[in-house]
């Protein structure tokens, strides 16, 4: 049967055992969401959200339960697989922006096509073409250094859409920013989502990020708490 | 024992006590230095490993200086046992045994000595009846038993001592290394050839004798080293029909083998004294010399000769190895740049920064010093190991390994101190951080611009070189050093105005073009000041392409993604790959120069070492002159084809040779003397020195060939240059024959006594040789040198030697034959078998193509042990790879989690790591080839063009240098990039750095 959702994690546990104690991250989750939906999961520090992300989105492994992308078991794909998969279908944004230091904003941009072996004039052409999107054309040969918080997040939105992902994932995007340029980057986040009808699921615990989703998931200690739609 | 320098154990004393008192000051700073040294193990160890190379290239060069020392200290001991001062002429003449007498009624000859005895030397051939063996060339000591007593026992195989007083008048005594060569046991009967001075032309006498003892290689039994056969004094004297006669007088100065030596002055002065009041006027040419003193000063010189040269080559290895200490703790500052910050911020002062690091360099250079110089130990273990084998001095018992404590702790003191004072400098600049950035750990900006007191700074560099270079013109490493210094600040002032990568780029290339065109024009003199020009220009070379290829990155990145880019698997590892080292210059330039400092050394020797083989084996070939084998003998014979033996029972019995006769096409014989040549005043070579001193058989540089016309007309030599207006060679065989006083000349003599670069003594055509003839000395002048060295000598016409020198008794024959061999026959063969048909003659021949394989597998070995031994330079290199690797793993993980989340694979990771490495290594390759091509080519047009030898690249050669050196590079990185490669990209991206 057919279903429409892009994402369905059931009964997801993660636990971290460094070898003396043992932490449980996520405690069984459920989750599911629907293609082209803008997700925002919510809660305290410590609570799982970024574990949530990682084991969602196959950058770690969960120690319990499965996920399924597009219908594909996460848990059925090798390193490889899933690595190819996040090349081809996935983007990421990261609070720390996590751009390599040594390339340009141009060359970061392009480093997601270029993996997935797109031809580089051509990965070169779209790199532009995004940054111009989110408004950094002039800025496209400074390396991060030179670059502003605001902009080096700008640049990382660029490169997890580049490679026109179906599920952009976000690990508080916002984090680093002051509230002016929270709001632009979170009204970048939605332009993108409607006008491309892209997943994103947005990891924060920024009520103002919340706001601005279809759908916020609150957790807890490694579980969700509540999930309602905000109010607009 | 050997003390260690005391300028070098008082530096290490004064730091120690400044680090001593420091860290009693500032117990803190000097718990966290140590404990950062302790904390990460894996890390030390590489830094250790790294460091420790230094200090172990100078102690296995001074320990090998000491084993070359001891063994030729050994040897003299040895081979001169309680001989200390000889009487002797230099070709061995004999002089009257009164002399010997007068010498011990000599009061103060006796108070000065506590032996002295009357001796023959010569050679004789021998061959033992009962094995069938022979020895073409033998030494033969005549002794008087009862004379020799201060001089020890002899002693037998079965440890018995003898003094010998039963030996009879046809019993002999065989040493070890003789008895060996005839495979003779006691109760032989052997046969001895000689010839008396008083018997010329063909004939040979012939004597038996019994072996009476067979002693032991010990004491005077193994006197000169040789395979000894020792008669009567009598009826050695009555042998040579030189009754009353000697030619060597051994004296033995008060104390044992040691203690001798250093009593001999005293005693030589006594001898002397004797010697010119004697009323003996036949004893003018007569030398008194300190043979054992000579010897061991010779031995002291040349251990530290070796020394030297072995730490001048290594030298390259110890300045990658400061190189290695800088990279390192720039990393380490890089690594705690937060922690830095935060502690500055805190109140810490940039001094005390300095000393946390001065603390944790100290640990690391104590105990790399120390393990370093116990590594030293093996290697020179190894390299002597390695000379044992390529020389085959087996036989003389080899180069023992033997090491001072002395050098040890010389070794010890210099690691430490070399490493200490990089430590200092890495230190003083990498505290010097901004505070706000080191907490923030941000990268230091890059100014376009130099500020202006950089540029500042350049022109005062500027300046002093330019100062240096008028003061010190005449100093060749002023010459060439201050230069560079001056284009070294030009770069810095034109920073203020232009781009780093113009302003570097200029300065570079005006360095590299200076220094080549300073090979050309001013690289000469000694070959220590060449060694030293030779390092320098190397390390300058080096810095300026890196400087070249660093400052220019971008388009080098642009080149390196444009070709391996094309593999559209490759592109996004390439673009990781090479961005990430030339976003860290200095680091990479540093890396880069380790490699390429001692792969330029490596090239340089390899092309030499080539080029040298090549030209010795095309020179060898050339040298045969149309003849395949050559010949010499101990008794000089008037004509091969007329040899008759008087065999013991008196019979006359001639030499019948079929191989002479049937495989011989042609051959000539020739006349050889050893008079004493000086050219200037200054003799030609040696005098032979050692315990045999020199003479007649020996092969000294000075002697005189007498050649017949024969020769003249036959042999196919050809001239390397000729007096000018000649201009066929027989002008110049012409020449020494219409005029007595003119000579030709080999290569050997030009060659004689040389140094510098080209090895040259500076004799050419048209110069004069000052001979002593029996007619006093001489002038000849040469007319043509011939384009070969084997013969080795200053050639005349039979006639003219003989006029010259017909009182030394060489000259009543021929004693060096060289023979062309027929189309068919094995030269091997004949070889080996005329040296049998003639051994009565003490024929001993050699067949040049086999004497010059074996002087090309010699000497491919010998610079093979020296090429292995520069390789360890590059352990430099690829330890300072590790640390990179190990590092980078580190700093990079937040990274390696990002590359992972948007697609790269485990592998692509792992690629990108060996992309990287591979790039540094490959950029230290390349330059490091490219630079020791360049120069190895320079030194080529500008010293050996003019010679009959082609520039060479041993591509094959350098091909596995470069192989071993990837491999070894990946080896050393494999571990590190495979962790990186397995990083969890959830881990990596928690990772908080």
């Amino acid at each position: 049967m057919k279903t429409n959702m892009i994402i369905e994690g059931k009964n997801v546990h993660k636990t971290y055992d460094t070898g003396r104690i043992k932490v449980q991250a996520l405690r069984g989750v459920d989750l599911s969401v629907k293609r082209g939906e803008m997700v925002s999961i919510m809660g305290p520090s410590g609570c799982g959200k970024t574990t949530l992300l990682n084991c969602f989105s196959g950058i770690d492994d969960m120690t319990k339960g499965d996920v399924k992308i597009e219908g594909k078991s996460l848990r059925e794909m090798s390193d490889n697989e899933k690595t190819d998969h996040r090349a081809g279908r996935m983007g990421f944004i990261f609070q720390a922006y996590n751009l390599l230091p040594v390339l340009t904003a141009v060359e970061n941009v392009e480093l997601p096509l270029l993996v997935s072996a797109v031809n580089p004039r051509t990965a070169r052409e779209k790199a532009i073409g995004i940054l111009e999107v989110v408004g950094l054309e002039k800025r496209k040969n400074q390396k991060p250094a030179e670059l502003s918080g605001g902009e080096q997040q700008r640049v990382t939105i660029a490169r997890s859409l580049v490679n026109n992902p179906a599920i952009v994932w976000a690990d508080e995007p916002t984090g680093n920013l002051d509230a002016e340029t929270s709001g632009q980057i979170m009204e970048l986040l939605c332009r993108m989502n409607k006008e491309n009808k892209q997943t994103f699921v947005i990891v924060s615990h920024d009520p103002a990020v919340g706001e601005m989703a279809d759908r916020v998931l609150k957790m807890r200690d490694g579980v969700f708490e509540k999930e309602y739609v905000p109010l607009r | 024992m050997t003390m260690p320098n005391p300028i070098l154990v008082s530096l290490l004393a004064v730091i120690l006590i400044v680090i001593g008192v420091l860290a009693i000051r500032r117990r803190v700073l000097f718990k966290m230095g140590v404990r950062n040294f302790i904390r990460h193990k894996t890390h030390s160890i590489l830094v250790v490993a790294g460091l420790l190379i230094g200090t172990s290239i100078i102690s296995g060069a001074l320990v090998t200086g000491d084993s070359i020392d001891h063994f030729i200290v050994k040897s003299s001991y040895d081979g001169l046992g309680l001989v200390d001062v000889t009487v002797s002429t230099d070709r061995m003449d004999f002089f009257n045994e009164s002399f010997f007498w007068e010498l011990r009624n000599d009061t103060g000859v006796e108070e000065h000595s506590d032996g002295i005895s009357p001796t023959i030397l010569t050679f004789v051939s021998v061959e033992d009846d009962d094995s069938g063996q022979f020895e073409p060339v033998m030494t033969f000591v005549g002794f008087d038993p009862s004379l020799d007593r201060d001089f020890g026992q002899f002693t037998e195989a079965n440890g018995n001592e003898t003094y010998a007083y039963d030996l009879g008048t046809d019993e002999v005594i065989l040493n070890g290394r003789a008895a060996d060569v005839l495979n003779a046991e006691q109760g032989d009967m052997l046969r001895i050839s000689y010839r008396p001075l008083t018997l010329q032309g063909g004939e040979v006498l012939q004597k038996q004798f019994e072996t009476k003892y067979v002693v032991k290689d010990e004491g005077k039994g193994q006197y000169g080293l040789q395979a000894n056969i020792f008669v009567r004094l009598d009826v050695a004297q009555e042998m040579f029909n030189v009754s009353g006669r000697i030619n060597l007088i051994r004296i033995s100065a008060p104390g044992d083998v040691e203690a001798g030596a250093g009593n001999s002055d005293e005693l030589v002065a006594a001898v002397q004294d004797a010697l010119d009041s004697s009323p003996d006027q036949g004893l003018s040419e007569l030398s008194v010399d300190a043979v054992k003193k000579d010897a061991l000063e010779q031995a002291e010189e040349t251990g530290e000769m070796f020394s030297i040269f072995l730490m001048i080559f290594g030298s390259f290895s110890i300045i990658a190895g400061v190189i290695l200490i800088i990279n390192i703790f720039t990393m380490l500052a890089e690594e705690r740049k937060s922690e830095l910050g935060m502690a500055r911020a805190l109140g810490m002062r940039k001094s005390h920064l300095m000393q946390m690091f001065l603390f944790e360099g100290s640990s690391y250079a104590f105990v790399a010093a120390l393990l370093g110089t116990l590594a030293g130990l093996f290697l020179a273990a190894t390299l002597i190991f390695g000379l044992n084998s390529v020389f085959a001095i087996g036989e003389f018992g080899g180069i023992p390994f033997r090491f001072e404590i002395g050098s040890l702790i010389d070794a010890f003191c210099l690691g430490t101190i070399i490493a200490f004072l990089t430590i200092l400098v890495a230190s003083a600049r990498i505290t010097n951080i901004n505070i706000v950035r080191a907490i923030r750990d941000i990268e230091e900006p890059v100014f376009d611009r130099a500020t202006m007191k950089t540029a500042i700074l350049g022109g005062v560099t500027l300046a002093l070189g330019l100062v240096a270079f008028f003061l010190g013109y005449e100093n060749l490493v002023i010459r060439l050093v201050a230069p560079c210094l001056a284009l070294m600040g030009f770069a810095f002032v034109l920073r203020r105005f232009a781009s780093a990568s113009i302003a570097f780029t200029i300065s570079g290339i005006a360095i590299i073009v200076y220094i080549l065109h300073s090979i050309t024009t001013f690289f000469e003199g000694e070959m220590e000041e060449m060694a030293y020009l030779f390092i320098v220009s190397g390390v300058l070379l080096v810095i300026a392409a890196v400087m070249i290829v660093i400052f220019n990155s971008s388009l080098l990145v642009r080149g390196v993604s444009g070709s391996l880019g094309r593999i559209r698997s490759m592109r996004p590892i390439v673009k990781t790959a090479v961005s990430h080292p030339l976003n860290k210059r200095f680091r990479t330039g540093m890396t880069v120069s380790m490699f390429a400092l001692v792969i330029y050394t490596i090239v340089l020797l390899s092309v030499f070492s080539n080029i040298f083989s090549l030209s010795v084996s095309s020179e060898l070939i050339k040298q045969g002159g149309g003849y395949e084998i050559i010949g010499t003998s101990t008794i000089p014979v008037s004509d091969l084809n007329n040899v008759t033996v008087i065999d013991a029972e008196g019979n006359p019995v001639r030499i019948e040779s079929p191989t002479l006769a049937n495989d011989v096409r042609t051959f000539e014989q020739i006349v050889a003397t050893y008079p004493n040549v000086t050219i200037d005043g200054v003799p030609l070579g040696g005098t032979g020195g050692g315990p045999m001193g020199g003479g007649p058989m020996g092969f000294g540089l000075g002697r005189v060939l007498g050649v017949d016309n024969q020769f003249i007309q036959n042999n196919q030599y050809v001239f390397a240059e000729m007096l000018e207006g000649y201009t066929d060679p027989h002008e110049a065989w012409d020449a020494i024959q219409d005029n007595h006083t003119n000579v030709i000349v080999d290569l050997s003599i030009t060659f004689a006594g040389g140094s510098g670069m080209q090895g040259g003594n500076g004799i050419t055509v048209g110069d004069h040789l000052t001979i002593e003839t029996v007619n006093g000395t001489k002038d000849f002048q040469i007319v043509g040198i011939l384009d070969q060295m084997l013969l080795n000598g200053i050639f005349m016409t039979k006639e003219n030697a003989q006029a010259y020198f017909s009182d030394s008794f060489t000259v009543h024959g021929n004693s060096v034959f060289i023979f062309s061999v027929k189309d068919g026959a094995d030269a091997k063969t004949v070889t080996l078998n005329l040296e049998r048909d003639f051994r009565a003659i003490g024929m001993d021949t050699r067949f040049l193509k086999e004497d010059i394989e074996s002087m090309m597998e010699m000497l491919n070995s010998f610079f093979l042990i020296f090429e292995i031994f520069l390789g360890l330079g590059l352990i430099v290199g690829i330890a300072g790879l590790g640390v990179i690797t190990i590092r980078s793993v580190v700093e990079r993980r937040q990274e390696i989690g990002v590359m992972r989340a948007i697609g790269f694979r485990r592998g692509m990771i792992l690629k990108s790591f060996v992309t990287e490495i591979l790039f540094i290594a490959t950029l230290g390759i390349v330059i490091g080839t490219a630079i020791g091509l360049t120069v190895a080519y320079e030194i080529f047009a500008s010293m050996m063009a003019e010679e009959d030898v082609s520039f060479s690249i041993p591509w094959m050669h350098l091909l596995t240098i470069t192989l071993i050196t990837y491999v070894a590079s990946l080896a050393c990185t494999i571990v590190p990039s495979i962790k990186a490669s397995r990083t969890s990209p959830a881990d990596a991206l928690r990772y908080m750095g």
